[in-house]
């Protein structure tokens, strides 16, 4: 009986002796196991995971500077310079044809007796006003429009366009050169012969 | 009497008990090598990269009904912001360098073979200017093109489609949008301009991604 009871104990003292080991493998086996189930993880959360998120809406489409709207960097002049008062002188001679028919008699009779002064004409919205006498409707210009004074925007659009004044151009002409020379060379040859003759009267 | 039937009975017990124990031994010291292996597998990797064992590499389905297996990761641990990438070419085999856009995500990643060598956030194309998804190749390439339709350098251009649309080199910042184009950081450009030529395959594609969150 004895005996037994040894042989049992020991089996039961072999029996937990053993299995803390076989424990502590399993364990072990499961981390290596998580490791690896860690490792294989589904490629779709892996990039879930480094991205910065979904895209809000209403994002901008500035991502590239602004095209600057064109604008120009020199400005070319008209060569015709626009010279209003030129029309001025000329409007009275021309007045009591054009205007006479749409102004009446009292006003046409009027424009005579200022002499040559200039004639404010009040007429707004006149057809086919000449030049800087009576600016056009799209002008804007209203009724005032001075002859005398010529401050007449619109004339551009509407009436004859004034005439050109004589060009000066920076180079002179040959002509010019010529004259030019001519006279200094004369005047040197008076002072010269002045010069001469003062000489000889001493001698 | 019937304590030595009972004695033998309890033997018996005990010693079917221990033959259990010890079969089911062999196969922890079986399981705790291949835990080991798997971990020395790991730790032979790169600490950037997750590697996938050869008989469990993940397919990607792309545009067209495609697949493609894949052997590694980049692991970048952390959300990317904008303008940040990773470039790591260290892991990848021969192969040809295949590209795969994520817009939902706003990712890009190239690989080289089954590898992944490079990922970044992209920008891409506004809701009235979209993105087209697709397979694409890349039909023209330049380093240093001036975009006519928009008064913009565009570097690094890979074209992918006739009317323009290209990856190419851009701001990229949070709540940015293109005209379609996909726009990548400037340095990471650069590398994919230098692997990737005509004929390099580019998958656009808008996985679903219900866990993910908006950008602020």
């Amino acid at each position: 009986m004895n005996w037994q009871r040894i042989r049992i104990g020991c089996a039961i003292f072999a029996w937990l002796a053993i299995l803390p080991p076989s424990g502590a493998a399993g364990v072990l086996a499961e981390q290596g196991g998580a490791v690896l189930r860690e490792a294989m993880r589904d490629p779709a959360a892996i990039f879930s995971g480094r991205s910065p998120g979904e895209r809000a809406a209403g994002a901008l489409t500035q991502s590239k500077p602004h095209m600057k709207p064109w604008q120009p960097t020199e400005r070319v002049l008209s060569p015709v310079l626009d010279r209003p008062g030129t029309a001025g002188p000329a409007a009275p001679g021309g007045l009591p044809e054009q205007v006479a028919s749409a102004v009446g008699p009292a006003a046409a009779g009027g424009a005579p007796g200022a002499g040559g002064a200039p004639v404010p004409l009040p007429i707004p919205g006149l057809p086919g006003g000449s030049g800087g006498l009576i600016p056009p409707p799209a002008g804007g210009g209203g009724g005032g429009s001075s002859g005398g004074g010529g401050s007449s925007g619109g004339g551009s659009s509407g009436g004859n366009p004034p005439p050109p004044p004589p060009v000066v151009t920076p180079v002179p002409e040959p002509a010019t050169w010529v004259m030019m020379i001519a006279g200094v060379g004369v005047i040197g040859w008076q002072l010269r012969r002045r010069r001469v003759t003062v000489n000889a009267t001493a001698g | 009497m019937p304590r030595k039937p009972l004695a033998i009975l309890v033997a018996a017990l005990v010693l079917g008990l221990l033959v259990l124990n010890h079969i089911q031994q062999r196969r922890d010291a079986q399981a705790l090598q291949d835990g080991r292996a798997a971990v020395e597998q790991l730790a032979r990797a790169d600490q950037d990269r997750i590697t996938y064992p050869d008989d469990a590499k993940p397919m990607l389905a792309l545009p067209g009904g495609q697949t493609r297996s894949v052997r590694s990761l980049i692991e970048v641990g952390k959300p990317l912001r904008f303008g940040d990438f990773v470039w790591d070419e260290s892991a990848a085999s021969a192969g040809a360098v295949w590209i795969r856009i994520d817009l939902t995500r706003q990712l890009v990643s190239v690989f080289r073979g089954e590898d992944e060598i490079g990922t970044a956030v992209i920008l891409y194309g506004a809701p009235e200017k979209p993105t087209p998804k697709g397979a694409f190749k890349v039909i023209a390439k330049a380093t240093d093109h001036y975009s006519r339709s928009y008064d913009a350098p565009m570097p690094y251009m890979l074209r992918l489609t006739d009317d323009g649309i290209a990856i190419h080199a851009s701001r990229v910042r949070p709540n940015g949008a293109t005209h379609g184009c996909l726009g990548v950081p400037l340095r990471f450009a650069e590398h994919l301009y230098r692997v990737a030529g005509m004929g390099t395959e580019v998958f656009i594609l808008a996985d679903p991604a219900p866990e993910l969150g908006k950008t602020a």
